[in-house]
């Protein structure tokens, strides 16, 4: 893929790629290596430094929360429902639609005669379609409102 | 990525580079159907090349990926594709790509994810495979909720597989410190983005290992003239910067149950109205574990103590990390074709 560094033939180019390979061998890169890798193992077990990258994790996230709230605030107020609104009813039919499918299973294992494990998988043989579901385009937001 | 979220769900770099790369790096490259899809969650049956076995197995194999990855390491380039392998041995598969999760997808709980939407799509699978019962591959994270779904619907399982998937979580490496931290608050988090972010998961996974893209530039100077290896090096690439964001509710649960609780292990977690316990699994076990995954640690991967002493468990280790140990030219000669043998032994008779 990347003979075309070859391929230009640049003298300077091919030198540079010399001396950085025989600087990432060298002993000394080594040292810096195997130096820095303990520092870096340290630095990413120490309960300090984790605690404090955790507390600015969170102070992002409140700050987005407000803002978020502000908007919600906003849409309400014009009567519109907000993005949180339509996650939840999205959410409500999926499980709406799952819930019918497993009591069809119910019904469907109940109706066999005692003892007869024939066609077990007969009515699941026919994927439904999840019409609500299919509409919504994979890459389409739910809405551009918050 | 919507107007007032500055994060999108997920970076889609496959589909993004798709048109650039094309034949220089074909990435995903087996060709499959689209069963079914609910919200981002796609169900995929690939199709099997002419050159397959000419008896295949009457399971199918249905392959549940990590949420935090995309599916296609498992698919990486044509002769290093694990899907690609097994389908020339005549083995049926199906996968549940996980896909970009929606908005909508933040309510959804690991309950669930696990005893709704993955029963749904075993359905579909079994249906279209006109089988009773399908094997599990369940892959990293996938194979947690694998081994949940085993626990519940055990009947419906031929076999279960993991790939380098926690269990323990008491051995949850540096993640799991990270994760019992005072201060570290998952659920701010959720209530802000609705989903766990995956520039902040794509982090944690970084810092795992701070020195690797050091080492990564390292081989990619010394390799720099070998076409297969640069190939190879783009394209997991590619895969590994790839992450999607984690629905919000399904993330806390994993939080709190399994890492800090260890519930699974425990046998406290309670799910679909019953306590599960490991102790209750009955499907024969195969557990493919890596001898230096940073991310999955060997010692949180399912052991033969944590089942039933009637249970058939098999285990395999795999030299290499976290990735290398399923990729890698040593598994491709000795763990794929392991695999295969051990669905041909487990594989039943058609009812």
């Amino acid at each position: 893929m990347f003979k075309w560094m070859d391929q230009l033939q640049i003298p300077k180019l091919q030198q540079a790629k010399t001396e950085m390979s025989n600087l990432l061998s060298s002993k000394s890169t080594k040292e810096f290596e195997l130096k820095m890798e303990a520092i870096l193992e340290k630095l990413s077990t120490n309960p300090q430094l984790l605690n404090t990258l955790s507390i600015v994790l969170n102070t992002q996230s409140q700050i987005k929360s407000l803002v978020n709230f502000s908007f919600e605030k906003l849409w309400k107020n014009v009567q519109l429902p907000n993005k949180k609104d339509q996650e939840r009813t999205l959410y409500m039919l999926h499980e709406l639609q799952f819930k019918i499918h497993q009591m069809e299973k119910e019904v469907l294992r109940l109706k066999r005669p005692y003892g007869d494990i024939s066609n077990i998988n007969q009515k699941s043989a026919e994927p439904r379609t999840i019409t609500v579901l299919e509409k919504r385009k994979a890459d389409q937001p739910i809405s551009k409102m918050v | 990525m919507n107007l007032f979220n500055l994060a999108p769900e997920g970076l889609n770099l496959k589909e993004k580079l798709k048109p650039f790369l094309k034949d220089k790096l074909p990435i995903a490259p087996t060709p499959y159907d689209v069963i079914a899809q609910i919200s981002g969650m796609k169900l995929l049956r690939f199709k099997k090349p002419a050159s397959a076995a000419a008896t295949s197995l009457r399971t199918p194999l249905f392959i549940i990926p990590s949420m935090i990855n995309r599916y296609y390491v498992l698919d990486l380039l044509p002769g290093k594709s694990f899907i690609e392998y097994q389908l020339s041995q005549g083995v049926d598969i199906y996968l549940l790509d996980w896909g970009t999760p929606y908005d909508e997808d933040n309510w959804l709980t690991l309950e669930q994810l696990v005893a709704q939407r993955l029963d749904y799509f075993v359905d579909l699978v079994t249906a279209d495979a006109k089988t009773d019962k399908v094997n599990i591959l369940g892959h990293c994270l996938g194979g947690t909720l694998a081994t949940i779904y085993t626990l519940l619907f055990g009947d419906r399982v031929n076999g279960l597989m993991l790939l380098t998937a926690p269990i323990d979580f008491e051995h949850g490496g540096k993640l799991g410190l990270w994760v019992k931290q005072n201060q570290f608050r998952p659920e701010s988090v959720t209530k802000a983005y609705g989903s766990m972010p995956w520039w902040v998961l794509q982090t944690s996974f970084q810092m795992l290992k701070p020195m690797l893209p050091w080492h990564k530039l390292e081989k990619l100077v010394k390799e720099m003239n070998n076409p297969e290896f640069m190939k190879n090096f783009w394209a997991l690439e590619v895969w590994s910067q790839d992450n999607v964001s984690f629905p919000g509710r399904c993330f806390l649960t994993l939080i709190d149950e399994l890492y800090k609780k260890n519930a699974l292990l425990k046998g406290d977690m309670y799910f679909h109205g019953q306590t599960l316990s490991l102790k209750q699994l009955q499907s024969p076990v195969l557990n493919i574990a890596a001898s230096d995954d940073h991310i999955v640690l060997f010692n949180s991967t399912m052991q033969n103590y944590h089942l039933d002493k009637d249970v058939d468990f098999e285990s395999i280790t795999s030299q290499g990390g976290h990735i290398g140990s399923i990729l890698g030219s040593r598994a491709q000669k000795s763990v794929w074709p392991q695999i295969t043998n051990w669905l041909t032994r487990i594989d039943t008779p058609k009812h």
